[in-house]
């Protein structure tokens, strides 16, 4: 479908993304955009289940047996939070939130998940520290998130997260849609404070994300992947 | 294909779709029979897109581990089970390929290789009309403008590469394959 929000140069350049062709500066601002824009991230998708049927011609080939091996240790032996442990994650971030509460007073910000399930924890008017989660568009990874705006303080939940060489890296993408970089953080749970400079992007339209990123040459201008979580700030 | 060929192929659909749904029920043994219904198709994509067979080893193992996480989110309604996996291993293998510049040549049998493209009976991974449909809208395109689309996707070319291999000028290429993807969608029904 043609959406009337794509100009003709995105509708290119998401064609161009599923296709794979793209490198450098180029690439990057594709996944910059997917991050930021939900039309470009959408005709993305489209157009990777519109190429997808072509991978079905490649000619099989068998891996050696260490490939399973490697995948069952990995997610098996707590390597890999299941999902009752994720939730039991989140609510000790509810509970976080009401025990500092009494920080942050006025300004509160909730995280509103992006697709596929929204999730927005609400907060009582008691507490100003909001709490919700990011979500991954088609992963079931979530993390908790509380921000005190008093501080420049965030905290960041436990997340199951690629636990391949790369480290999440946070970025705050504010509506300009240039992602700034906020670091690399622990996919364990983290806290960590905001650089002054960076502290005014973290305002109502702003986007949050995590990309899977080398931490040797952390932190990055642009992202190189496409997001494995993301989430709206807004002010309520 | 007879009939017989066409309800094995449901089958193992539907044994896929299945285990698929159990697998993201957090039950790893049924990631183990996605895995033994798919891994070969899937290690053939990070083959042929990686040029090494040890990087398409490590490549297929994140790529299941990402199905693993993701496999509750897959909607049957949505996609054929096979296209969902296939498309996590090529994002994953051209990730690879674009995350090492300096390895990012085209391997050997990126190109040329049309021959072997050649749609295959398989029991898992006939798809059907979806595919059948793709390859007729690629066969109505001009012959560069196919092959261009053909080659970067399965052999995980950027553009550059593919210039540099044809000997043509970088702008024609984009041409090419921009105009490819705009008659394609078109042809596809939803453009």
């Amino acid at each position: 479908m043609a959406d009337p929000h794509l100009s003709p140069e995105h509708e290119s350049l998401a064609a161009e993304l599923a296709l794979g062709v793209l490198e450098g500066p180029d690439r990057a601002e594709a996944l910059r955009l997917t991050l930021s824009d939900p039309a470009f991230a959408a005709e993305v998708e489209a157009w990777r289940r519109r190429l997808s049927p072509l991978l079905g011609t490649v000619v099989a080939a068998v891996p050696s047996p260490r490939v399973w091996n490697a995948v069952e240790a990995r997610i098996g032996e707590g390597g890999e939070m299941l999902p009752s442990a994720r939730l039991r994650s989140l609510r000790l971030w509810r509970g976080a939130a009401f025990v500092s509460g009494a920080i942050a007073a006025g300004l509160a910000l909730i995280l509103v998940s992006g697709p596929p399930a929204p999730s927005v924890v609400v907060v009582p008017p008691a507490t100003s520290i909001a709490v919700s989660q990011l979500s991954g568009a088609d992963s079931s990874a979530t993390m908790a998130v509380a921000y005190d705006p008093q501080k420049g303080l965030l905290r960041l939940g436990a997340a199951a997260l690629e636990g391949s060489a790369k480290s999440p890296e946070l970025w705050i993408i504010p509506e300009d849609g240039v992602p700034r970089s906020l670091g690399i953080v622990r996919a364990d749970g983290d806290e960590i404070t905001v650089d002054a400079g960076l502290r005014r992007f973290m305002s109502d339209g702003a986007t949050l994300a995590i990309t899977m990123e080398d931490a040797s040459s952390a932190p990055h201008k642009a992202p190189s992947a496409a997001p494995v979580l993301a989430g709206k700030f807004s002010i309520i | 294909m007879g009939k017989v060929g066409e309800e094995n192929a449901g089958d193992a659909r539907t044994r896929l779709v299945v285990a698929l749904r159990e697998a993201g029920a957090g039950d790893v043994s049924a990631l183990r029979r996605v895995y033994g219904l798919t891994s070969a198709k899937l290690f053939g994509i990070c083959l042929r897109i990686s040029g090494d067979r040890e990087a398409a080893e490590d490549i297929l193992q994140d790529v299941y581990v990402k199905i693993w996480r993701r496999a509750a989110t897959f909607d049957a309604a949505r996609a054929s089970p096979v296209s969902w996996l296939a498309t996590i291993a090529h994002n994953a293998a051209i990730d690879w390929r674009r995350a090492q510049p300096r390895r990012d040549t085209a391997p050997e049998g990126a190109l040329g290789t049309v021959a072997d493209d050649a749609p295959q009976a398989d029991e898992v991974m006939v798809q059907d009309e979806e595919r059948l449909r793709l390859l007729a809208c690629l066969n109505g395109l001009e012959r560069q403008q196919a092959e261009a689309i053909r080659s970067t996707f399965l052999g995980g070319l950027t553009y550059q590469q593919l210039a540099d291999h044809l000997q043509t000028p970088l702008g024609t290429i984009k041409s090419w394959i921009r105009r490819g993807m705009l008659k394609l969608k078109v042809c596809l029904g939803d453009g």
